[in-house]
């Protein structure tokens, strides 16, 4: 039961946490992302 | 020499950008453009828009990037357009949208590359690729579908013999392997990736390498030998925080996180899995802050942690991403107010670094340059102002009160890190001026650190030529003229020098083309 209601709490610790942090973010099409989160890697650009 | 025609501005460009000089760059890539539009040259068009995406994309701007590409692929149709041009605007274009996150796309146009290669093009454009179809299928967790790109790759890519990109082909590789619990095979193709890579290879390539290395140890229960990779990923990232990236050190936290929870430190794991669920909330990752959730939540369940599993993080590991952490995520914060600050602040930090590499500056100076340039204007946040600079503040004393209090705030919040002097040092005085009327201190001459000198000549042309700003840019020549005449009264004579003849390039496009 203890357990169940940490889980809950830390749940809605993170949804509290994304709702406040994303408002203040960047718009997500004008921030450039060039790691992802798995870490692979692509090409340079060419020309 | 004066270059006039079209393959003049097309190899003055190229000897730019080989110099790492981005604005002159796009100068002469968009003059080539424009002459290429107007002579109606379709295949000139897409060739200067392919060198133009790049010259924007070593600055990380994506958005113009993308627009010149979308024009050159409306173009391409043109049966004037060499097949392997086309395949360059694809790749191109998918890069720019796997840069801003844009999945879908991405693959849709790494794909379509992909079938334009088979009318055209040379190994090492295949093998870029493939490299890139492997890159995305990862990103977007399409486990089954990334082997065999990532396969194709690697044998594309040995045959060309080019180091970076046989070693990014074996990072990919690896993480197949990985996933799919080959971990010998993924050691092996790591291991090779940072042989590769090398002592002069690029920082962040190394850095991934050995976070990923590090997700290898972790998976055989090695956690101490995982912390140590960790720790030598962030060493190699240290250097390099001109172009850090947020998302880096969030997968160190992640990693340390995952590592603190193998062994049983249960406060240790959630700080760091903590932190990396802020950023992936932050930056909208939702599958990745739900992944760190649940380990979190997890951790969080484990009553009886024993104590005698505790990890030691060397101190000065978890100052260090404490730092970056903090710092990153504050000029984050300023970007949402104006996205395109950060793109002013790395292309500071990149001038600054290429001048001070010029002037021979020793490694702590240019350390000092680095960290000092990405949040030299860190302290605006305090006072409330517009974040980016206006242009005709560049070269004066500006009005505003305000304005001259940010050097001096930055410099207060950056002596809460445990930074070296230097850095502090160089944001306090990047707005002093050589004869005295600058601000905040009316220091002069040789009493203003070396490498606020160095950072001054950098933020000027920035502010001058980058066009963040309602009034149209100074072309790059104006701007070296300016400096020029600013040379022993607003800037250091030496520095502004040395900065001019950083542009001289005549040398490198007689040699070539």
């Amino acid at each position: 039961m203890k357990r169940l209601l940490a889980s809950a709490a830390l749940a809605f610790a993170l949804w509290l946490g994304a709702g406040a942090s994303v408002a203040w973010a960047a718009p997500a099409h004008l921030k450039a992302h060039t790691i992802h989160p798995n870490g692979p890697m692509v090409s340079d650009f060419v020309f | 020499m004066t270059p006039t025609t079209i393959g003049d501005k097309r190899a003055l460009g190229a000897a730019y950008l080989r110099r790492g000089l981005p604005i002159a760059a796009l100068d002469a890539f968009s003059a080539w453009r424009r002459e290429a539009r107007a002579a109606g040259d379709a295949a000139g068009f897409v060739k200067a828009s392919n060198a133009l995406s790049a010259a924007y994309a070593s600055i990380r701007d994506y958005e113009n990037a993308r627009a010149q590409l979308e024009a050159a692929l409306a173009a391409a149709a043109d049966a004037a357009v060499p097949p392997e041009d086309r395949v360059k605007a694809r790749l191109n274009l998918a890069l720019t949208l796997y840069q801003t996150g844009q999945l879908d796309a991405a693959l849709g146009a790494a794909l379509e590359a992909w079938e334009t290669c088979g009318l055209g093009a040379t190994p090492t454009l295949a093998a870029q690729v493939q490299v890139t179809l492997a890159g995305i299928r990862i990103a977007r967790e399409e486990w089954g579908a990334a082997e065999a790109p990532a396969r194709a790759a690697c044998a594309l890519a040995e045959a060309t013999g080019s180091a970076p990109l046989r070693s990014r082909a074996l990072h990919n590789l690896a993480m197949v392997h990985l996933q799919n619990g080959r971990t010998e095979d993924a050691e092996d193709a790591l291991l090779e990736a940072l042989r590769l890579t090398g002592a002069a290879g690029r920082a962040a390539d190394t850095a991934s390498h050995l976070t990923e290395l590090a997700h290898v140890r972790l998976r055989r229960g090695e956690a101490q030998a995982a912390l140590e990779l960790g720790t030598r990923a962030l060493d190699a990232l240290w250097g390099s925080v001109a172009v850090l990236d947020e998302a880096e050190v969030a997968r160190l936290s992640r990693l340390f996180g995952l590592v603190a929870s193998a062994a049983d430190d249960r406060e240790e794991a959630i700080v760091w899995l903590n932190r990396a669920a802020a950023y992936y909330a932050q930056s909208g990752r939702m599958a990745a802050w739900k992944e760190v959730g649940e380990l979190l939540g997890e951790v969080l369940g484990r009553r009886h942690a024993p104590r005698a599993g505790r990890l030691h993080i060397p101190a000065g590991t978890r100052d260090r991403l404490h730092y970056l952490t903090t710092l990153l995520s504050l000029s984050d914060s300023i970007s949402s107010v104006q996205p395109r600050l950060g793109l002013h602040a790395s292309l500071v930090t990149h001038y600054a670094l290429r001048l001070g590499e010029a002037l021979g500056l020793p490694p702590d100076e240019l350390l000092a340059l680095s960290h000092g340039g990405r949040f030299h204007d860190i302290g605006k946040i305090v006072v409330a102002l517009p974040p980016l600079p206006r242009r005709e503040d560049a070269l004066r004393r500006p009005d505003d009160e305000r304005v001259l209090l940010h050097p001096r705030t930055g410099h207060e919040m950056l002596a809460m890190f445990p930074l070296p002097a230097g850095v502090l040092a160089t944001v306090r005085a990047h707005h002093e001026r050589w004869d005295g009327a600058g601000y905040p201190d009316g220091l002069a001459g040789e009493a203003i650190p070396r490498t606020a000198r160095v950072l001054a000549v950098a933020n000027v042309y920035i502010v001058l030529t980058y066009d963040i700003h309602p009034n149209p840019a100074y072309p790059h020549e104006e701007a070296l003229r300016l400096i020029a005449r600013e040379a022993g009264t607003g800037l250091d004579p030496v520095a502004a020098g040395a900065f001019l003849r950083l542009h001289d390039v005549e040398t490198d496009v007689e040699g070539r083309d």
